[in-house]
């Protein structure tokens, strides 16, 4: 194992302002610019010579058979869960007639989040089951949330 | 020519002098793999007259998938058919919506977004214009998906920390029920039985279906928690009842087998009698499930439920 640097536990203002574990060979001290330029980032797909393949890992849903047939995986396919039950009468946007909606959570520190207000909503529909509250009114725009 | 390189004798020798029949050919292979490709040197290649590219000649399906790109099967909305006034869904509105409708409602925008990038992509190359208004109607419904996310992590998050804080809170909350349960008298019964079956399916996750439930340790509690409560709601009405309470230990029903029998009872005055006669044979018998099998057997009791109930779907 390397021992630690002395340098690192001396508190004199050049080394505070150096790195001592970057040197040049020579000794002289890196300060982070150097004239050769970083060496160190990853190569991109326009490097390397002719024989480099990057690629993107994107791709490679199965494989190829001897015959020329290709067999798809489809553990290795992309899916989209579509809606059971699929609500057509939503619209993506909505009427700039509509006043928005306001949810005041008075009394609530955390507001949507609040364990209380989930506690309180949850004895609401103990108490009367999945009905519309007086909240869900057409024309009531600020409600508790 | 098998003895090319024998001795010069040994043809002459090994020749075939006689008659011998040939052997007969072999049965024809089964699962011989197609070729993959065909050619038309087998003679499938037939010329027929000529068509004229024309776009009668294409014909699409009104049912077609690839309309799910179009909007009113247009090549182009102009901008006054767009919809340029309306605005994105605000999250207060969307926290009023089932998750069912939150996914309609994502998969009807991600829709909308394809229609709109594909005439955006048409205005730009093919028709040659600069304009930017489906894009901004895109952004749009852009805005309403990050506020449907928003809204699901909302509700995931407001789950977490309510669970959290149950530990701390389910012994009041469970009391206030009770009282408030036990307080509803004779004729409001149908009503009281209603919130004790969205109460048990909330706190201990006791399905009102019974072959979806999923037999845990609080699965088990709530049993025992829901046969109590009822033997105490009747035994108000009844000195026969209230005597047998009163000879429970603790107050309450212990064993999860006498509990399944309550449970399961209709919720009448008779009904739960019969009930604690059977539970006072179990005693008497004395059976009792130990409590490393509670689990294993009431998974075994729901079974026979499920499967009673299915030979007898009238019931």
């Amino acid at each position: 194992m390397k021992p630690t640097s002395i340098n690192c536990f001396q508190q004199s203002p050049i080394n505070l302002l150096t790195r001592p574990w970057k040197r040049y060979r020579d000794g002289s001290l890196f300060y982070g610019q150097s004239k050769t330029g970083n060496r160190r980032t990853p190569i991109t797909t326009k490097q390397g010579n002719k024989t480099l393949y990057k690629g993107t890992r994107s791709s490679g849903v199965g494989r190829h058979t001897r015959y020329g047939g290709y067999l798809i995986n489809w553990n290795r396919v992309r899916t989209f869960v579509t809606p059971k039950n699929y609500n057509t009468d939503l619209k993506p946007l909505v009427s700039h007639n509509v006043p928005e909606l306001k949810h005041s959570f008075k009394g609530y520190s955390q507001g949507s989040l609040d364990s209380q207000l989930y506690f309180e909503k949850l004895k609401e529909y103990i108490k009367y089951g999945k009905v519309p509250t007086a909240a869900s009114d057409v024309n009531c725009h600020v409600e508790r949330g | 020519m098998l003895f090319q390189r024998g001795l010069s004798t040994t043809a002459r020798v090994s020749a075939r002098t006689k008659f011998t029949r040939p052997k007969p050919k072999p049965p024809k292979r089964q699962n011989v793999r197609p070729p993959t490709q065909t050619t038309h040197h087998d003679n499938t290649l037939r010329i027929q007259a000529p068509i004229p590219p024309s776009a009668a000649n294409i014909q699409c399906p009104d049912d077609h998938p690839l309309w799910q790109f179009f909007a009113d099967k247009k090549f182009m909305r102009s901008p006054e058919e767009l919809d340029v006034h309306s605005r994105p869904w605000s999250v207060p509105e969307l926290r009023r919506k089932s998750f069912e409708d939150l996914h309609s409602l994502w998969y009807t925008c991600l829709k909308e977004r394809n229609i709109l990038a594909r005439e955006n992509h048409l205005l730009r190359n093919a028709v040659g214009g600069q304009q930017e208004f489906f894009e901004q109607v895109a952004e749009r419904v852009r805005t309403t998906m990050w506020r449907i996310r928003h809204v699901l992590s909302e509700r995931d998050w407001a789950f977490r920390n309510a669970q959290e804080a149950f530990s701390v809170e389910k012994e009041s909350f469970v009391k206030d029920f009770e009282k408030e349960f036990l307080e509803l008298s004779q004729e409001q019964d149908g009503e009281a039985f209603e919130r004790l079956s969205r109460f048990q399916h909330a706190i201990f996750g006791i399905n009102e279906f019974i072959d979806e439930n999923l037999v845990d340790r609080r699965f088990v509690e709530g049993l025992k928690y829901v046969a109590t409560l009822k033997l105490r709601k009747f035994a108000s009405r009844d000195e026969e009842l209230l005597n047998f309470l009163a000879q429970c230990p603790d107050q309450g029903i212990l064993d999860v087998g006498e509990a399944f029998v309550l449970f399961t009872s209709e919720h009448k005055l008779e009904s739960v009698k019969e009930a604690c006669d059977a539970i006072k044979e179990l005693r008497e018998r004395g059976n009792y499930v130990p409590r490393s099998e509670e689990v294993d057997t009431v998974t075994q009791y729901i079974q026979r439920l499920a499967q009673a109930q299915l030979e007898s779907p009238a019931l």
